[in-house]
C-alpha cells in the first residue's frame, strides 16, 4: 500500500515546490480577485445609499458586500489550469511523458492542479471568509459551515470535471481555450458572479437552481452568510451531485475515445 | 512629416490584412473568439438591467445613460485589446521576439500596434456599439453632444491604449512580466461602466489620469448626456491630447531598455 502511494507522494511534493516558486502571482490573484470584488461591492453600496429601504430584495447591505467577497474568496479556489494542462500535453504530445509513468493520467492531472487549489483554498479562501464571517458577525452555524464545505467540494468538481471536458476536447480542435472562455464567461453571469441570484426574477433563478452554475458560486456564498435556508443549500448540492455524475460519464465516454487515438506525440 | 504618416498608416493596415486574414484561417474558432468577446458587454447589460430591476439605479443616469456607459466602456476596453495584447507584447519583448519589429522602417510604436494586437476584439466593439445605439435609440440627444462625445471617445481611446503600451513597458523594465496587466484592464473597464463618482475622488482620479479608461467612457458619455459643460469638455480634450504625448514620449524612452535577447 505504501509502495503504490509513494509516486503520488513524490509527484505531489514536485507540484508544490513548482506552484510556490511563483508565490508573488498567487499573491497577486489573490489580491485582484478582491479588487475585482471591489468594484461591485463600491456599486452597490451606492445602489444601496439611494435607495429608498435598506434591504433590496429581503437582502442587507452588509450582506451584499460580504457576499462579493465571499464570491471572490471562492472564485480563487475554482480557477484552475487544467484545460491549458490537457491542451498542452495532448497536442504537443507531453502526455507520451506522463502515460510512461506509473500512475494513470487522470490521477497525474488531479495532483497538478491539487497544489494551486490548496495554497489558494488554505492562504486565500479560508481567511477571507473567517474575516467575512467574524466582521459581519454573521455566526453560522456548524450545519451551516458544513453545508458550505460540501457546496464548495461539489461546485470545484463540477468546474473541473467541465474543464476535463473542454481539455479534451482540444483533441479534436485546434484551440478550447475560446470556448472555455465562453462557458467561464456563462458561469460567472449567471452563477451570481455579477449579482446575488436572489436579485434576479424568481422564475430565473430557480431555473438557475436546477443547472450545475449556481453551485459554483452562489450556493457556497449565500450559505455561508444565512442568504438562503439549509433546505435551498442541500437541494442545491444534490442537483450539483447528480451533475457531477452525468458530467463524469460524458468525461468517462470521451476520455475512452480520446485514449484510443493517443501516440507519441499526442493526437 | 506627412509622408512618414501616410507610411505608417498603410504598414499598419496592411499589417491588420495579414493579421485578419490569418485569424480567419480557423473560422469556427474565429466565430467563437468573436462572441467570447461580447460577453464583457452582455455581462455589463445584466448588471444594470439587475440595479434597475430592483432599485431606483444610481443618481442621475436613468437605465438608459447607463446602457450607453456600458456600451462605451466595452468599446474603449474591445479597442484596447484589439490594439494591443500586454501579455503577448511583454512575452516578445522577453523573448527577444521584438528585434524583428525594430529592424522594420516604421515607428516601432505602430509595429508594436501591428503585432501585437488581438483582432478577435472586434466582437467586443461591435456589441459595444450595438447597446450604444440601442440605449440613444431611447433617449434624447442633440446632434452636438454626440459629436463632441466622439471627439473625447477617440483622444480618449487613443490616450488610455498608449497608456497600455507605456505601462507594458514599464512592467517590461521592472519584471520582465505582463501577465497581471490583462486582468488590471478588465477590472478597470469593469468600474468604468460606472459613474465615477461611486469611487469617491480617489478612485476618479485613478480611473481619469491613473488608468485614464474613464477618459474614453465615463467623460464621453456624461458629455453625451449633457452632464457636463463645454469648458469641461475642452477641459478633458486637453488632458486626452496632453496624456496621450507624455505616454507616447514615455513608451518611446522606454524602448530603450529593450535589450535583444529579452532578459
Amino acid at each position: 500500500m505504501n509502495e503504490w502511494l509513494k509516486p503520488y507522494g513524490s509527484l505531489l511534493k514536485i507540484n508544490f515546490k513548482n506552484t510556490t516558486v511563483y508565490r508573488a502571482d498567487m499573491a497577486l490573484s489573490t489580491v485582484l480577485t478582491l479588487v475585482s470584488s471591489l468594484v461591485f461591492i463600491l456599486v452597490w453600496s451606492a445602489v444601496y445609499y439611494f435607495s429608498s429601504s435598506t434591504a433590496i430584495n429581503g437582502v442587507a447591505l452588509i450582506t451584499t458586500i460580504a457576499y462579493f467577497l465571499v464570491i471572490g474568496a471562492v472564485d480563487l479556489v475554482e480557477m484552475s489550469s487544467l484545460v491549458s494542462n490537457m491542451q498542452n500535453d495532448l497536442q504537443y504530445g507531453n502526455i507520451a511523458t506522463s502515460l510512461i509513468r506509473p500512475m494513470s493520467y487522470v490521477s497525474q492531472l488531479i495532483m497538478g492542479i491539487a497544489p494551486d487549489m490548496v495554497i489558494l483554498f488554505c492562504f486565500g479562501t479560508v481567511p477571507i471568509i473567517v474575516l467575512v464571517v467574524l466582521l459581519g458577525n454573521f455566526a453560522p452555524s456548524i450545519v451551516t459551515v458544513l453545508l458550505f464545505i460540501a457546496a464548495i467540494l461539489v461546485g470545484v468538481s463540477i468546474f473541473n470535471l467541465i474543464g476535463f471536458i473542454f481539455g479534451g476536447l482540444s483533441a479534436y480542435l485546434t484551440n478550447v481555450w475560446g470556448v472555455y472562455s465562453a462557458v467561464s464567461w456563462i458561469f460567472a453571469i449567471a452563477g451570481g458572479g455579477i449579482a446575488p441570484l436572489a436579485f434576479f426574477p424568481h422564475a430565473v433563478t430557480n431555473a438557475l437552481l436546477l443547472t450545475p452554475i449556481p453551485i459554483t458560486a452562489y450556493v457556497p456564498a449565500a450559505t455561508i452568510l444565512g442568504m438562503i435556508p439549509s433546505s435551498i443549500a442541500i437541494q442545491s448540492i444534490v442537483v450539483g451531485l447528480v451533475w457531477i455524475v452525468i458530467l463524469a460519464l460524458i468525461a468517462w465516454f470521451e476520455w475512452t475515445k480520446i485514449s484510443k487515438k493517443l501516440n507519441a506525440v499526442g493526437v | 512629416m506627412f509622408e512618414d504618416v501616410t507610411k505608417n498608416l498603410r504598414f499598419f493596415l496592411l499589417s491588420l490584412k495579414y493579421n485578419w486574414l490569418s485569424f480567419l484561417v480557423y473560422r469556427t474558432q474565429a466565430f467563437v473568439w468573436m462572441v467570447v468577446s461580447t460577453f464583457s458587454t452582455l455581462s455589463g447589460l445584466i448588471s444594470i438591467s439587475v440595479i434597475y430591476s430592483i432599485s431606483g439605479g444610481l443618481p442621475g443616469w436613468s437605465y438608459f445613460q447607463m446602457l450607453a456607459l456600458v456600451g462605451m466602456a466595452n468599446m474603449v476596453y474591445s479597442i484596447i485589446n484589439f490594439m494591443i495584447g500586454p501579455q503577448t507584447f511583454v512575452r516578445a519583448l522577453r523573448n527577444g521576439g521584438f528585434d524583428q519589429a525594430l529592424t522594420k522602417p516604421y515607428d516601432p510604436i505602430i509595429s508594436i500596434f501591428a503585432r501585437y494586437g488581438t483582432p478577435y476584439n472586434i466582437g467586443g466593439i461591435i456589441s459595444g456599439i450595438g447597446l450604444l445605439a440601442y440605449a440613444l435609440s431611447n433617449t434624447a440627444v442633440n446632434a452636438l453632444s454626440i459629436v463632441s462625445s466622439i471627439l473625447l471617445f477617440g483622444f480618449g481611446a487613443a490616450a488610455v491604449v498608449m497608456f497600455l503600451v507605456m505601462i507594458s513597458l514599464v512592467s517590461y523594465v521592472l519584471f520582465r512580466s505582463g501577465n497581471y496587466l490583462q486582468w488590471i484592464t478588465a477590472i478597470t473597464t469593469s468600474a468604468s461602466q460606472y459613474p465615477l463618482a461611486i469611487y469617491g475622488l480617489a478612485g476618479t482620479l485613478l480611473l481619469t489620469v491613473g488608468f485614464p479608461i474613464g477618459l474614453a467612457s465615463f467623460y464621453p458619455a456624461e458629455m453625451l448626456f449633457l452632464k457636463i459643460n463645454y469648458v469641461y469638455f475642452l477641459a478633458i480634450l486637453v488632458l486626452s491630447v496632453v496624456l496621450f504625448i507624455i505616454f507616447y514620449k514615455t513608451s518611446k524612452w522606454l524602448l530603450k531598455f529593450y535589450t535583444s535577447g529579452g532578459g
